[in-house]
């Protein structure tokens, strides 16, 4: 009872939040990375781990190969390979989930999303770097607004900030991109919304009206791990039907091989789509059905902030846990009997378009 | 008899209030010998490249034994210097941050490479570059390797080959850092601190809710650990921004000390506990401030107070021998270099366009946009 009433308030202070004006609905053009979006630098990596050297820490980089654009100190470079690279590919930096959204603007102005008062701010470009100083590798400032939310921007491109204004109006801008060529440049910002109250990560879409995405989202593959190994046990999406809010009705789903009976990880590539000038909302929920009953349904509406990192839609900590080398969303382990099941995957973005996947499966 | 008692019980009160007086006197006004920084000699910087140069522009001082690899950041070029004043690798800084950004010290230096996704880490004492595959930004601290992931929510330790020893997830957005041999301590925008072990381990966590001070907004805007790990110390939220100091008992960190400041500071601001941890050295809205643990006393470095108090102030402090730091600050386009030993500023001057300090082997150097000047110090600051 009181989970319902938590989740209740919740979406009432986000639903009023969503309803003030902000600058912010006037000003985005695109939205580049999405809320819970699996994100990382190493995740086209992934099968590379065969390389030399399964334990060894490094070996020779061949001549003129990912030469960087400045000189080093020493004449022969190695890599990181084997057993070492997998183990920094899978770390937190490299693939994780981020409660950021990233969208381009179009202002030299950054304004807030909503009004509040400044409370923190940092600069890439600092005078002193060493010991005791946080290097920072982008400029941020965060908000504090009244409904106890905190909202963070970030900006790798340099931002003026007025370091003496604290209380931020609707109309206020926190800082002014630096070097544009003009008003009317597009500027990149990547936001992330906290709620202090209930220590999580709010999706920053809620403070956003979207009006124009009509294209519905693109499920890539359901894929089921094995709990061991974690290899696919089906193939990305073969055999499957998929039909959209904007389809009518799905093919009928060739039925694979089969296999054998058990706890298997579900792997979910999907990612939103747009069209012509419209935005897209970004993933907001997935649902799946399993013989008619719903197995899980879970939103990308927050992330719980905890001891050991983020969780996305009530997932492990920390978020790599739950991103796999390919950028799938790993959403739990599910048990399947022996027999012919049906899945019925569906994707929804935030504004409510939908792509359903149906897929027959037979466990032995 | 009256008249008798009276004068005693005088008395009595006139020496309590003379101990009393000495005793604040003597525990918040702590003395110092003035030092004096004597210009030694100026490095003027080679160009950009990795290439051997010999910049001397004065005869060879041998102060110490040449050799010695050391590192600075100029305002436009970093890299190393020996003792004789042999530059060994300079590159460009801009370049550098336009790549990602860099950290060095005097053992190890990374450089980020965007255009790549990649860090690589030199090792000067094994004399080697591995490219990791990883992208983050940069930091080396006490031969430690960091690399924190681009937002601020995640961090990883580097082995000096260039494998992973230990990675972390944070809940919230990092804004402090502060690390010793053993242990590191964290700091977040939601108020809380972790300590964390040289395995990656979370040791301590001190969430806002348990912080005794209650200010208007609770974060954390700049944290220093002692290099034995016992002690730390936080600038502490908005309305009022504080100075809490720990110290650790058993497995916990029990405050003993806390200041209430006049002027926040919305941005990081750096501490430093002194090498022995007898001191703490803060940057605060309010000036520098000085905290004695002995007698657990903070008090207001008077000098160049006035510099903190703008909004675009920045400074670094260093550790000298004997609980001494060097400071430099800038604000406004002003710059200073400050010596500050038991409590009091015993030595200042101008430091125009300073952008790092370093302290090795008895010697002060400065880099400037002209090159490293370097300064002894004479006279011994006492306490």
């Amino acid at each position: 009872m009181r989970q319902i009433w938590i989740c209740a308030l919740f979406l009432l202070a986000c639903t009023m939040a969503g309803t003030q004006d902000s600058p912010w609905a006037s000003m985005v053009v695109s939205v580049e990375t999405e809320f819970g979006q699996p994100l990382g630098s190493s995740l086209s990596d992934a099968n590379h781990t065969s390389e030399v050297g399964e334990v060894g820490a490094s070996t020779a980089l061949t001549k003129g190969a990912n030469t960087p654009s400045f000189a080093l100190p020493f004449g022969n470079p190695a890599q990181v390979t084997g057993v070492a690279r997998e183990a920094l590919a899978a770390s937190p930096l490299g693939r994780y989930r981020s409660p950021a959204a990233q969208y381009g603007i179009k202002s030299e102005k950054l304004s807030p999303l909503l009004p509040g008062q400044s409370v923190y701010f940092q600069q890439s470009t600092t005078k002193f770097q060493g010991s005791g100083i946080l290097p920072s590798g982008a400029n941020a400032a965060a908000v504090l607004h009244d409904n106890g939310y905190v909202s963070i921007y970030s900006a790798a491109v340099p931002l003026l900030f007025d370091l003496n204004k604290v209380k931020i109006a609707g109309e206020d801008s926190l800082g002014l991109f630096v070097g544009s060529t003009s008003a009317s440049s597009v500027h990149y910002c990547a936001v992330r919304v906290y709620d202090c109250d209930k220590k999580v990560w709010v999706n920053p879409s809620m403070f956003l009206p979207f009006k124009t995405d009509t294209k519905a989202p693109k499920i890539l593959s359901l894929a089921l791990l094995d709990a061991d190994g974690g290899r696919s046990a089906i193939p990305s999406g073969e055999g499957a039907a998929t039909r959209t809010s904007k389809e009518g009705k799905a093919p009928a789903a060739k039925i694979p091989e089969s296999y054998p009976q058990g706890s298997y990880s579900l792997a979910i590539r999907a990612l939103d789509t747009l069209s012509g000038r419209e935005l897209k909302s970004g993933l907001y929920r997935f649902r799946l059905v399993v013989d008619g009953q719903v197995l899980f349904d879970r939103r990308l509406d927050k992330a719980a902030a905890g001891y050991d990192g983020l969780s996305f839609m009530e997932g492990k900590t920390p978020s790599s846990a739950t991103v796999n080398a390919q950028g799938a969303f790993l959403v739990g382990s599910y048990f399947f009997a022996a027999g012919i099941h049906n899945l019925e995957l569906t994707a929804y973005d935030y504004v409510g378009n939908y792509t359903r996947l149906n897929q027959k499966i037979q466990f032995r | 008899m009256k008249v008798n008692r009276g004068k005693r019980h005088l008395k009595a009160a006139a020496l309590i209030i003379v101990v009393a007086a000495a005793y604040i006197i003597l525990s918040t006004r702590p003395v110092a010998a003035p030092s004096e920084l004597e210009p030694l000699d100026t490095l003027a910087y080679p160009p950009a490249g990795a290439e051997t140069v010999d910049s001397r522009n004065t005869p060879a001082h041998d102060v110490v034994g040449p050799g010695t690899r050391h590192s600075f950041v100029g305002p436009s070029k970093y890299g190393y210097y020996d003792n004789s004043g042999v530059f060994s690798y300079v590159a460009d800084r801009q370049t550098a941050v336009a790549n990602g950004g860099f950290a060095l010290d005097d053992c190890f230096l990374l450089q980020s490479d965007s255009s790549n996704g990649c860090i690589w880490l030199s090792d000067f004492e094994e004399g080697r570059t591995v490219r990791v595959p990883l992208e983050g930004v940069p930091y080396v601290s006490e031969r430690r390797i960091f690399l924190i992931r681009k937002d601020q929510m995640a961090v990883a330790e580097l082995n000096r080959d260039g494998t992973l020893r230990w990675s972390r997830e944070f809940g919230s957005v990092l804004t402090s850092v502060s690390t010793a041999e053993r242990v590191s301590l964290w700091g977040f925008l939601d108020g809380t601190i972790e300590v964390v072990g040289e395995d990656g381990a979370l040791t301590f966590r001190l969430d806002a809710e348990s912080v005794t001070a209650r200010p208007g907004y609770r974060g954390v805007y700049g944290s220093a650990i002692s290099r034995d790990g016992s002690m730390i110390a936080l600038l502490y939220g908005l309305a009022p921004q504080y100075l809490l100091v720990y110290e650790k008992r058993g497995e916990q960190y029990l405050p003993v000390h806390s200041r209430r400041l006049n002027a926040d500071k919305r941005n990081t601001q750096p501490l430093m506990f002194a090498d022995d941890g007898s001191a703490l050295l803060v940057a605060s809205g309010d000036g520098l401030i000085y905290y004695n643990r002995q007698r657990r006393k903070s008090a207001v470095v008077a000098a160049g107070r006035d510099l903190f108090s703008k909004s675009d102030v920045a400074c670094k402090i260093v550790r000298m021998d004997r609980g001494q730091f060097a400071v430099v600050t800038a604000a406004g386009g002003q710059s200073v270099l400050m010596v500050v030993a038991g409590g009091l500023c015993s030595a200042m001057i101008p430091a125009p366009d300073a952008s790092d300090v370093g302290w090795r082997d008895g010697v002060l150097s400065l880099a400037t946009i002209s090159g490293i000047s370097r300064f002894i110090i004479k006279g011994k600051a006492v306490n």
